[in-house]
């Protein structure tokens, strides 16, 4: 499989702040999420593979390319889409129109190529029928799609999106899921998410940040796979267990070591994650 | 990490598309077609309704340069800060910023045809009415009043001045990311214009000290109340040409001073000699005006 994200020890520093702290990553084609609490470091491992901040130490190889040379960059960037997770949108553009902005900035120049390809993206997220909207009058979640269809324009090889289903509705996101699962197929995509549920709908891989270090990379089944038999439930909170919480059927799932005598059950990628993160911290503590 | 390397017929091939777009943003901005609606609506009370304790003149330049001008440094300022709310996404894409900056200054252009296209109806307009015959500069060439240099020169400071406006709205947005920048820009321009303006006004106007400092200013009007009766009918002191060139080295000053920001490696290099250059050209074009 052809490695398309190589990161090697990338050391990213806001004042004293270490957001990324030696990280070091392989990527090949496919649907990857980004978990980690807030603060982990998922923003800006997603800045430096986009391309729109330069680590502060470490090489980072993208598409083959050198991102630290200039031309390599510009050659990146050619073939990338990027979300970010605060997406803000000049004003007074419509949606059709702030998508040609970016297309024009994309290198599309030919102006009847670039409109077949802007009604391509936007029906392609759902919003051919309100192109010709503001921005202004379209609600969160509209944003949201209109912030993917910029980046997948040209059908870019790397996409990567910052907490993409944020603000969307169930239906939406169901939406959503269907259209990366497809993306994935022939594009590198990386998403940060806190919806454990969208890594185990989508993913095929799943890398883990926790204060700036990646405390797992692997396959999603092998994520899952390290809490089996750390999972049970019961019918009231268990403190011996890391982290529980309350299940639809008003059952408590825990995950730890389970005591004796307990229901244990199969874990999902929510369970897996508590377990990493909560046993990351405890050490820490 | 906001330099370019694109080829140059493709960075130009951008750069057109992004102009056309950013020129389209520029003319529908309210604060442009309010302007352009003042101007036109000072057009038509010029031609219907002369002013006669002006001798029936009115000044367009000055007309334009107040709407056209001073709007622009609003509409400028927009259109940059605007455009940067997207500035967590704008970095990934290939087109780098200074491109992005060409692109705003061409749209600069818009108030500059909007002004060349008011003047020519003024014109137009004052054909079909002779008796307010001063369109568009209070001095006329025909009659002797004024040379055919000095009448180009001044009647180019209002298109210049649209540009340099919004120009400025541009830099402003580029450098200073304080809220409410391009206001205060426009108030400080307002205040220092009209402190300079008044200082080149009737024989104050002959001291040293007001022409050193009227001359400085971006705009400048020429027609001077020798008779401090109200009535326009010599040329100030110094050399419009001169003022002209000034006032177009400092356009250039402006947009070498928005693209400056972000940029890196050889272009900030080839900019900042452009700069110098444009620098040395206000200079000498400065004393020109003053002297000349």
């Amino acid at each position: 499989m052809i490695r398309t994200v190589h990161l090697s020890e990338v050391v990213q520093h806001y004042g004293s702040a270490c957001a990324l702290d030696a990280v070091s990553l392989s990527l090949t084609p496919g649907v990857t999420g980004l978990l980690g609490p807030n603060g982990a470091g998922k923003t800006s491992l997603l800045r430096v593979l986009a391309t729109v901040q330069e680590p502060v130490s470490g090489t980072v190889s993208l598409l083959g390319l050198d991102a630290s040379d200039e031309r390599d960059r510009t050659s990146i960037r050619r073939r990338l889409g990027y979300v970010p997770q605060e997406l803000g949108f000049p004003r007074g553009f419509t949606a059709f129109g702030f998508v040609e902005y970016m297309a024009v900035l994309k290198e599309w120049v030919d102006a009847e190529r670039r409109r077949a390809e802007v009604r391509r993206v936007l029906a392609l997220v759902g919003l051919g029928s309100v192109a010709t909207t503001k921005v202004t009058k379209l609600s969160g979640g509209m944003r949201r799609r209109l912030g993917l269809a910029q980046a997948l324009l040209g059908s870019p090889e790397m996409l990567l999106l910052d907490e993409p289903t944020t603000g969307l509705d169930p239906e939406q996101r169901a939406a959503f899921r269907a259209l990366l699962l497809d993306v994935g197929r022939n594009a590198t995509l990386v998403v940060s998410t806190h919806q454990t549920e969208d890594v185990a709908a989508v993913c095929d891989r799943v890398v883990v940040l926790d204060d700036g270090k990646a405390v797992f990379d692997g396959p999603v089944p092998e994520f899952v796979g390290h809490a089996t038999g750390r999972v049970w439930v019961g019918d009231a909170p268990d403190g011996s267990a890391l982290a529980h919480r309350r299940t639809a059927s008003g059952r408590y799932r825990h995950v730890g070591s389970p005591p004796a005598g307990s229901e244990v059950i199969a874990p999902d990628v929510e369970d897996a994650y508590l377990l990493l993160v909560n046993a990351a911290q405890e050490v820490t503590r | 990490m906001s330099t370019s390397v694109a080829e140059p017929a493709q960075r130009r091939q951008v750069l057109g598309a992004l102009a056309r777009l950013q020129a389209r943003r520029y003319a529908r901005h309210p604060v442009f077609v309010v302007a352009v609606l003042l101007v036109l609506l000072g057009i038509f009370q010029a031609v219907t309704a002369p002013d006669a304790d002006n001798g029936g003149e009115w000044d367009a330049t000055l007309s334009f340069v107040i709407w056209l001008g001073l709007s622009g440094v609003i509409v400028g300022y927009r259109l940059t800060v605007t455009e940067d709310k997207a500035i967590d996404l704008l970095p990934s894409a290939p087109t780098n910023q200074a491109v992005r900056t060409q692109a705003l200054f061409i749209a600069c252009l818009v108030p500059v045809l909007a002004t060349v296209a008011l003047m020519a109806l003024y014109g137009l307009a004052n054909l079909a009415v002779p008796e307010t015959s001063a369109a568009p500069f209070h001095l006329r060439p025909d009659t002797g009043e004024i040379g055919w240099p000095d009448y180009l020169a001044s009647v180019l400071e209002a298109p210049v001045s649209a540009f340099g406006g919004a120009a400025l709205g541009v830099v402003v947005a580029r450098w200073a990311r304080v809220t409410g920048a391009g206001v205060l820009a426009v108030i400080l321009l307002f205040l220092v214009e009209v402190i300079a303006l008044g200082a080149g006004e009737g024989a104050v106007g002959d001291a040293l000290w007001a022409r050193l400092l009227v001359n400085l200013m971006p705009y400048r009007y020429w027609a001077f109340q020798g008779a401090g009766d109200g009535v326009y009918t010599t040329m100030a002191p110094g050399s419009a040409v001169g003022h002209i060139v000034y006032a177009i080295a400092l356009c250039g000053l402006a947009v070498t001073a928005g693209i400056l920001k972000g940029a890196t490696g050889t272009l900030r290099t080839s900019w900042i000699r452009t700069g110098a250059i444009l620098f040395g050209i206000a200079a000498v074009s400065y004393l020109w005006a003053v002297f000349g």
